[in-house]
C-alpha cells in the first residue's frame, strides 16, 4: 500500500504547509483590510503612482487604479505574493522529495521496499500537489470570504479563477523541481534551478508589455500562459492552463523516468 | 536454485573500480560473510543486489529472477549508513515499513525487539546508536523475508546484544532463511557464518568455510622455558616460517597450519608457558594480500 508513502510525505511537509498557507492568508487578509482605506484616498495614490515608472508598475502588476477591487487584487496579491508562496509550496516541497530522502541517506531503506521507483516519485508528487491544493483552497476561501467582507466588488468565480490560475502556474515549477531532484539528487540544485527559472520567466512576463524585444519571448513563460489577469477578469485562459498541465505530467514523466535510471549515492 | 547468484559483477565509477567480476553464490539455508577492509567494495556489492546502484557489467540473479518491487518482499536489508526518519518512534517506524510492505503483522519485529531490549516506545532521533543499529535489524526480519542482506549488523551493538542478535541469526537459518552480510570483524564471522568471501581492492580473493580460512592463517606462538633455548631449534619444522628470539628464555614463532610439530618440539625443552595469539583479520587480509599479489 504505497499510498502510505504519499501519507507520510504530507505529514513531513506539515511544517511548510501550514508555514506557507499562514503566511499567505495572513497577507492577504492584511491587504484587504486596508483596501477601504486605499480606496477612500484613491486620488493621492493616483497621483503617486502616475510618478512611478512604467517598468516598476510592471513589475508589481499595477494595471489598472487600485482603487477598484480588481486593480488591488492585481497590484496587492496575484502579482507577487500569491505567485511567491504557491512556487515556493511546489518548489520548497517537490526538491525535498527524493533528493531530499537521498541527502539525508534515507533513500537506501525506502527503495528496498517493495514498491517501484516509478510509484514511490508518484507518490510523492501527489503529495507536494496536495499541499499545494490545501494551500490554495485555503487562499481561495479567505479571498472569496475577505473580498466580500471588505467590498472590493469582484465576482467571487473570477476570484476563484485567478486563484486557479495562480496554483497552475505553480505546478511546472513544482514538477521541474522533482525533475531535477531525481536526476541529480540534490535538494539544493533542485530549489535553485526552478526558482531561477520562475524568477527570469516571471520578469519575462511581467516586463515584456515595456519592450517590443522582449515580446515575442513571453511565450516561453508560464505565467503568461497561466494569464492570471485575465482569470481575474472573468477570462481564464483554458487553453493556456491546459497547456502548463500537460507540462506539468511530462515533467513529472520525465522525473520518474531519471528515478528509474538514478544510482542513489552511498 | 541458489538464491543469490552474480556473474561477473562490477561496478566502476570514472576510472575507479570498485568491484571487478564478482561470481557469487549463496544457497538456501546459508550464512555467507563477506569480509574485507573499508573501500574493499564490501557495501558497493550489497548496493548492487539490492538495486539502489547498477551494474557497469555482470549480472544478478536473486531466487533466480532478476530484481522486481515483488522480490524487494521477499528481502530484508540493513544499510551500513542507517539513517532513519527521526520523527518516528521505533514502533511507528515498523508501522511504516509494514504498510509499506503490506506486510502489516508485526508479530516477529515485536519479538526481536524485546530479545534485542528494545524500546519501540522511544523515538529514533532519542535513541542510542546502538539502538537504532537493533532498529535496523527488528526492521530487516520484519516482514519474515526468505533473504536478508546486512551491511556491518553487528556495528554499535553491546557484546550481550551481538550475541542474542547471532543466536536469532542462527534460529533464522534453521528456519529456513539465507543471510548474506558484511563485516571488518572477523569474530564475528566465525560466530555465524557458514561460509566467508574475502573482498579486497575489489576482487573476491578467496572463498572458504571459516575453519579452513583460519587453519590457513598464520598465527603467533610465544614458548617461555624455563632455561635458554635458541629460537634456531625451530627452523625448519614444517609449517613454521619464522622462529624470533625475543629474549634468552623466549621465542616468538610465526607459524600456518597444524601446529602439533612445533609444539611436541618445544615440549623437549623446560616449557613453562605457550601463549597463542589468534589469527585476526588484519593477518589473513595480509596473507591473502600476498598471495593475491603474487598470483598477479
Amino acid at each position: 500500500m504505497a499510498t502510505e508513502l504519499m501519507t507520510k510525505s504530507l505529514r513531513d511537509n506539515r511544517g511548510s504547509t501550514t508555514g506557507w498557507g499562514i503566511a499567505l492568508i495572513a497577507s492577504v487578509l492584511l491587504q484587504l483590510a486596508v483596501y477601504p482605506a486605499v480606496r477612500d484616498a484613491a486620488g493621492e495614490f493616483e497621483k503617486l503612482l502616475e510618478s512611478y515608472p512604467e517598468s516598476f508598475k510592471a513589475l508589481f502588476n499595477v494595471q489598472q487604479s487600485l482603487a477598484s477591487g480588481v486593480g488591488y487584487l492585481q497590484g496587492e496579491v496575484f502579482g507577487f505574493l500569491a505567485p511567491l508562496v504557491l512556487l515556493g509550496v511546489a518548489i520548497g516541497q517537490a526538491s525535498r522529495a527524493t533528493a531530499g530522502e537521498e541527502k539525508a541517506h534515507t533513500m537506501d531503506l525506502l527503495l528496498a521496499n517493495p514498491i517501484s521507483r516509478t510509484r514511490l516519485l508518484l507518490d510523492k508528487a501527489l503529495a507536494v500537489f496536495t499541499s499545494l491544493a490545501l494551500v490554495t483552497v485555503a487562499f481561495g476561501a479567505v479571498l472569496v470570504v475577505g473580498s466580500s467582507v471588505a467590498g472590493l466588488g469582484v465576482p467571487w468565480l473570477d476570484l476563484v479563477w485567478a486563484v486557479t490560475a495562480s496554483a497552475v502556474v505553480a505546478l511546472p515549477f513544482g514538477a521541474l523541481a522533482l525533475l531535477v531532484g531525481a536526476l541529480i539528487g540534490r535538494p539544493g540544485l533542485a530549489v535553485a534551478i526552478p526558482v531561477g527559472l520562475g524568477l527570469l520567466t516571471y520578469l519575462l512576463d511581467a516586463l515584456s508589455p515595456l519592450s517590443e524585444g522582449l515580446r515575442p519571448w513571453r511565450v516561453l513563460s508560464p505565467f503568461h500562459h497561466a494569464a492570471v489577469n485575465d482569470a481575474l477578469t472573468g477570462d481564464p485562459n483554458w487553453l493556456g492552463l491546459a497547456g502548463l498541465v500537460v507540462l506539468t505530467a511530462v515533467l513529472v514523466a520525465g522525473a520518474a523516468m531519471a528515478f528509474e535510471r538514478r544510482e542513489i549515492r552511498a | 536454485m541458489n538464491v543469490i547468484s552474480t556473474r561477473q559483477l562490477s561496478k566502476s565509477y570514472g576510472k575507479t573500480v570498485a568491484l571487478r567480476d564478482l561470481d557469487l553464490e549463496v544457497p538456501p539455508g546459508e550464512v555467507y560473510g563477506l569480509l574485507g577492509p573499508n573501500g574493499a567494495g564490501k557495501t558497493t556489492t550489497l548496493r548492487l543486489l539490492i538495486d539502489v546502484i547498477r551494474p557497469t557489467h555482470g549480472s544478478i540473479r536473486l531466487f533466480g529472477a532478476q530484481m522486481s518491487p515483488r522480490l524487494r518482499g521477499r528481502i530484508g536489508y540493513l544499510p551500513g549508513d542507517l539513517v532513519l526518519y527521526d520523527r518516528l518512534t521505533g514502533a511507528d517506524y515498523l508501522g511504516f515499513c509494514g504498510a509499506l510492505r503490506e506486510h502489516p503483522d508485526l508479530s516477529e519485529a515485536l519479538r526481536l525487539a524485546k530479545r534485542l531490549d528494545l524500546d519501540l516506545d522511544r523515538r529514533t532521533d532519542e535513541l542510542s546508536k546502538g539502538n537504532r543499529q537493533k532498529l535496523g535489524i527488528v526492521q530487516a526480519f520484519a516482514h519474515r523475508p526468505e533473504l536478508v542482506i546486512l551491511d556491518e549488523p553487528a556495528s554499535g551493538l553491546d557484546p550481550l546484544a551481538q550475541r542474542e542478535f547471532h543466536t536469532y541469526l542462527r534460529e533464522y537459518v534453521d528456519g529456513g532463511g539465507t543471510v548474506l552480510f558484511s563485516s571488518h570483524v572477523l569474530s564475528e564471522v566465525e560466530h555465524v557464518a557458514d561460509r566467508v568471501g574475502i573482498l579486497l581492492a575489489g576482487s573476491l580473493v578467496v572463498e572458504d568455510t571459516v575453519t579452513s580460512l583460519k587453519a590457513n592463517a598464520v598465527r603467533e606462538l610465544t614458548f617461555t622455558f624455563g632455561e635458554e633455548v635458541a629460537a634456531a631449534s625451530f627452523s625448519g619444522i614444517p609449517g613454521v616460517q619464522a622462529a624470533v628470539q625475543v629474549s634468552g628464555t623466549e621465542v616468538r614463532c610465526r607459524v600456518t597450519g597444524a601446529v602439533g610439530e612445533l609444539v611436541r618440539t618445544a615440549a623437549r625443552f623446560p616449557l613453562l608457558n605457550v601463549t597463542s595469539h589468534e589469527p585476526d583479520l588484519e593477518d589473513i587480509f595480509v596473507h591473502y594480500t600476498e598471495e593475491h599479489s603474487d598470483g598477479d
